[in-house]
């Protein structure tokens, strides 16, 4: 694969950062970052909590300026070109924002209108910002599965319906790119999966999603690349399948751990060292194949349950790499 | 602490600092600039400037005037507004005709009250308390009003009074009001007096006084007045006539104050010297006057019941009351205008003896009062 | 954007009660004289109220002249110091900034929400004003209308001379919005920004009545506030409205500026 593959025409980077960095007096928050999202790309912005991912968002749409460095969205560099990047971009920082005495729709009405009329971008219709702004704005709400909502106003609404309405406002406009901080905040497991999926069809559509978590499973579940940030740095930018390479070894699952073992050739279980017992009945082999494992079993006549080339968590990598 | 954008936001700053201290140099030092720049030297003598000052009294402007006196007197029921007219800032506008015919009004945030002068009689209308009071006739005496502070009527009875004995010289041309003027430094000769110098300055293009500072003998501002925003011109006629407010309670009175209604019923023949000072016409505030030059001593006759309430209201004001040979006299002191309350032992004769001089001279016209009684005037008794 | 913020500000509920509460003060102190029939000595008590007795017609006047030293104002340092801190503080600031709206139009829309806020609250005082001193206090009473001088006023005389009263209170409400405007640009906090803006008022009022600060006195935001009254003298005294106005141009064009200057390059982390 090279790099310039899975790029739009032009060959832009959705987010392409050099060297950026954050100072707050003495504290650097952002050290010399060096991000790359490709269009396309659904993006996994993972660290743990004050690590500077929410600093590098704001900094990417504009709201907070980098000490240094340069930034480049969708092809323009940033804030130089604010005015004209940020109408494609849909953003979600830091949990929602809405004025609690207005519904959701005057919320979204009155966030419409305030900005420049619609450009482009795969929803937009082109016909100008006030024509399709109601058509929109049921769009977005539809999306998110808020249509039926009412006329509630959102001093009403609960934490989830709130960031539903936050994501609302971020697909207004049809963005080419959605930048998205902790999106599935105070969301339950259904309304996680809902969103999961409206955002993996946007993926499809062309969106690239930028998603900035701590969650560990939910970038897993959604990304295909990711970054690590810590303390500022970034400490690893990757497909999310490298990053989950194979360990070289095999895990194997049977119904019987002992004969297993004998069949295999290992030392009987011992219960001050695991050795290669992992769990109730999996054993990870150092050196055998897949193949040659299931081989010997099955002529030793253990059934294998399971067996696959163990592949690291991203949980592991992650920790690896962050301590 | 920089960003990317921090030549950005200085260059801003910058912009906005520059302005600020554009507009502020523009506020500070264009009053300046109009006050010194292009005023050419004075080219005549200050006896001349004087001399138009005097003779400036039916030039007709408008304007407003601003008075600030510095004098701390006590308040004395009464005295009306005395001792804020003297001790304070007082707001005027004016409309000036002639001097039979001119408005000036004292205005506050509450309200004001106007004086049009007529020939023959002066009115007043009071927005407080919606009263409309004509005083027919010219008193002998009065208190002074808010249009005795003006600067052209202020300066012109001080003028009118230097003596041969007083000194006057040139001050360096200035504008006020954005007007070119001429300076003039009035100096008492008499070391009795407690103004160490006043400066007028007088309009050049029309003899009108435009600004009068009269300097204490402590070194402090005593009076000052000033004409702002002024237009030459004789007002509109509409501006001069005084109200017809359909509501005003109306009154016609031949004496404005207590100091007029006790000077036209004076009862005794005053003497025509007094502690070596000779008698002269009434003056600045109507009453007998003694003196010469700047040195002028104002003697008012007091009836007892009056003399008793002011001397109490003195002695409630912290001043002391003193014993001395024929009755009792009580000092009523500030930096500039000093003041004697005197109460004949036989306590039908009191005064009131007041004047911009040393308080031993008013101590010496005291005693002088008190050694020998004036007689009553043939009428009385 | 200017017509999206006066949006916001005509649906906010908080907009309507706060003019509601300025009008009512005007209306109780009516009802009160209507009622007893008891109006304050002239000179003491809020100006003109003193002349309203029995002559309705000048209670628009005497209605601002009662919400001028403090309502008026704290409901306008009020709402300009929510302007942009009120927005950081609801979370909507960052969805603004990044829809995107430039900083520098944000700004001035929040001003021009700020200025009809301030010309709404001025003229429903007014109107509140007129409406309750006509049907309250009646036109036809002991006291004809006249001006401070004593001349008399007609109605055409009384309603531009109330016009242009109206015009000049806003505008001096326009300076006090421009100082919590600014402030609201450097606080997160609204409440941090509208109490700063009426710091500088209650200096101000402090140091225009001390003799010793006289050499800066002209230029302190209160300085001509009471100016308004030189509308009722007759002839109107033009100056000192003539330089209130000037001075709180002079206000709003700094504090803007700086306003500007600051919120433009500023960290937006709220």
């Amino acid at each position: 694969m090279t790099p310039d593959e899975g790029r739009a025409p032009g060959g832009e980077g959705a987010v392409v950062t050099r060297g950026l960095t954050k100072r707050y007096g003495r504290v650097t928050a952002v050290d010399s970052l060096d991000l790359d999202v490709r269009a396309g790309d659904r993006y996994g912005f993972l660290g743990p909590n004050g690590s500077g991912k929410t600093t590098t968002v704001r900094m990417l749409l504009g709201l907070v300026y980098a000490t240094s460095g340069d930034i480049e969205v969708l092809g323009r560099s940033m804030p130089r070109h604010a005015g004209r990047v940020l109408p494609e971009v849909g953003a979600l920082v830091e949990g929602p924002g809405a004025y609690p005495h207005l519904s959701a729709r005057a919320n979204l009405r009155l966030l419409d209108a305030a900005g420049p009329p619609v450009a482009g971008g795969p929803l937009a219709d082109g016909v100008g910002s006030r024509g399709s702004r109601r058509r929109r704005i049921e769009a977005a709400l539809e999306q998110v599965g808020l249509a039926d909502v009412g006329r509630r106003p959102v001093r009403a609404y609960s934490l989830g319906m709130r960031q539903r309405l936050g994501l609302a406002a971020a697909l207004l406009r049809g963005p080419r790119l959605l930048v998205l901080d902790e999106p599935t905040n105070g969301l339950d497991p259904r309304g996680i999966a809902e969103i999961r999926d409206l955002l993996l069809d946007l993926n499809a559509r062309g969106t690239t999603v930028f998603l900035s978590s701590h969650l560990l499973a939910e970038v897993e579940a959604f990304c295909t690349r990711v970054g690590v940030l810590d303390r500022g740095r970034l400490v690893a930018q990757d497909d999310l399948d490298t990053l989950r390479g194979p360990t070289g070894r095999t895990r194997v699952r049977v119904d019987d751990v002992a004969a297993g073992a004998r069949a295999l050739g290992l030392p009987p279980r011992d219960t001050e060292r695991p050795g290669p017992f992992a769990g109730e009945g999996d054993l990870v082999l150092d050196g055998t194949s897949v193949a040659d494992a299931t081989e010997r079993l099955v002529r030793a006549g253990v059934r294998v349950l399971e067996a696959v080339p163990e592949r690291r968590t991203l949980e592991e990598s992650v920790l690896e790499l962050t301590t | 602490m920089s960003t990317v954008v921090t030549s950005q936001a200085r260059r801003r700053w910058l912009a906005v600092g520059s302005g600020t201290l554009l507009l502020a140099t523009l506020l500070g030092v264009g009053p300046w600039l109009r006050a010194t720049v292009a005023v050419e030297p004075a080219g005549t003598t200050p006896q001349a400037v004087l001399d138009r000052a005097l003779a400036s009294a039916d030039v007709a402007f408008s304007a407003t005037g601003e008075s600030r006196g510095g004098l701390a007197l006590p308040d004395l029921s009464g005295f009306g507004d005395l001792a804020a007219l003297l001790g304070g800032t007082t707001d005027t506008r004016v409309w000036w005709g002639g001097p039979r015919r001119w408005r000036v009004d004292t205005v506050d945030a509450l309200g004001e009250t106007d004086t049009y002068g007529q020939a023959g009689s002066v009115t007043t209308w009071d927005y407080e308390s919606r009263r409309l009071v004509t005083v027919v006739g010219d008193a002998s005496a009065r208190l002074p009003r808010a249009d005795d502070l003006l600067a052209p009527t202020a300066a012109r009875r001080l003028l009118g009074a230097v003596g041969p004995g007083d000194r006057i010289s040139s001050l360096p041309a200035r504008r006020v009001d954005g007007r070119v003027t001429d300076g003039v430094r009035v100096e008492p000769g008499d070391p009795r007096s407690t103004v160490a110098h006043a400066d007028v300055w007088v309009d050049r293009a029309t003899g009108l006084p435009l600004r009068l500072a009269v300097v204490g003998s402590g070194g402090t501002d005593a009076l000052v007045s000033e004409l702002s925003q002024v237009r030459l011109g004789q007002p509109d006629d509409a501006v001069l006539t005084p109200p017809a407010a359909p509501t005003a309670r109306r009154s016609v009175e031949s004496a404005p104050d207590l100091v007029a209604r006790v000077a036209a019923a004076s009862p005794w023949d005053m003497p025509d010297r007094l502690a070596g000072l000779g008698a002269v016409g009434p003056d600045l505030a109507g009453a007998p006057t003694y003196g010469d030059g700047l040195v002028r001593v104002a003697v008012l006759p007091l009836p007892p019941r009056t003399a008793e309430d002011v001397m109490r209201g003195a002695t409630s004001a912290g001043s002391a009351t003193e014993e001395v040979d024929g009755g009792r006299i009580v000092r009523i002191g500030s930096n500039l205008l000093n003041a004697v309350v005197v109460r004949g032992a036989d306590q039908w004769h009191a005064y009131v003896v007041t004047g911009l001089v040393d308080p031993a001279l008013l101590d010496a016209v005291a005693a002088d009062l008190l050694a020998d009684p004036p007689p009553p005037t043939r009428g009385f008794r | 954007m200017i017509g999206v913020e006066l949006r916001k500000l005509l649906r906010r509920p908080r907009t309507w009660v706060s003019i509601g509460l300025l009008c009512l003060l005007p209306v109780v102190v009516a009802v009160f004289l209507a009622v007893t029939g008891i109006a304050p000595r002239p000179g003491q008590g809020p100006t003109l109220l003193a002349a309203v007795l029995g002559n309705g017609a000048l209670y628009p006047a005497a209605a601002l002249g009662i919400v001028l030293p403090f309502f008026l104002p704290i409901a306008v340092a009020v709402q300009a110091g929510e302007a942009v801190a009120g927005e950081a503080a609801a979370g909507t600031l960052r969805y603004l900034l990044v829809r995107p709206v430039g900083r520098t139009r944000l700004l001035v829309a929040k001003l021009v929400s700020v200025i009809a806020y301030t010309l709404l609250a001025v003229v429903a005082v007014a109107a509140t004003g007129y409406v309750t001193g006509v049907t309250l206090l009646g036109t036809s009473g002991q006291l004809a209308t006249t001006t401070l001088a004593g001349t008399a006023l007609t109605p055409a005389d009384l309603a531009w001379r109330t016009g242009v009263m109206v015009l000049y209170i806003g505008w001096s409400m326009v300076g006090v919005a421009s100082v919590s405007l600014f402030l609201s640009t450097l606080t997160d906090s609204p409440l941090a920004a509208a109490l700063g803006g009426l710091a500088v008022l209650v200096s101000s009022t402090v140091l225009v009545a001390l003799d010793a600060a006289g050499a800066v006195r002209d230029y302190l935001p209160t300085r001509y506030w009471l100016a308004w009254v030189d509308l009722f003298r007759d002839p109107v005294a033009w100056q000192d409205i003539q330089a209130g106005a000037l001075v709180q141009t002079g206000y709003v064009v700094v504090l803007l500026g700086a306003a500007w200057a600051n919120f433009a390059t500023r960290d937006v982390t709220n």
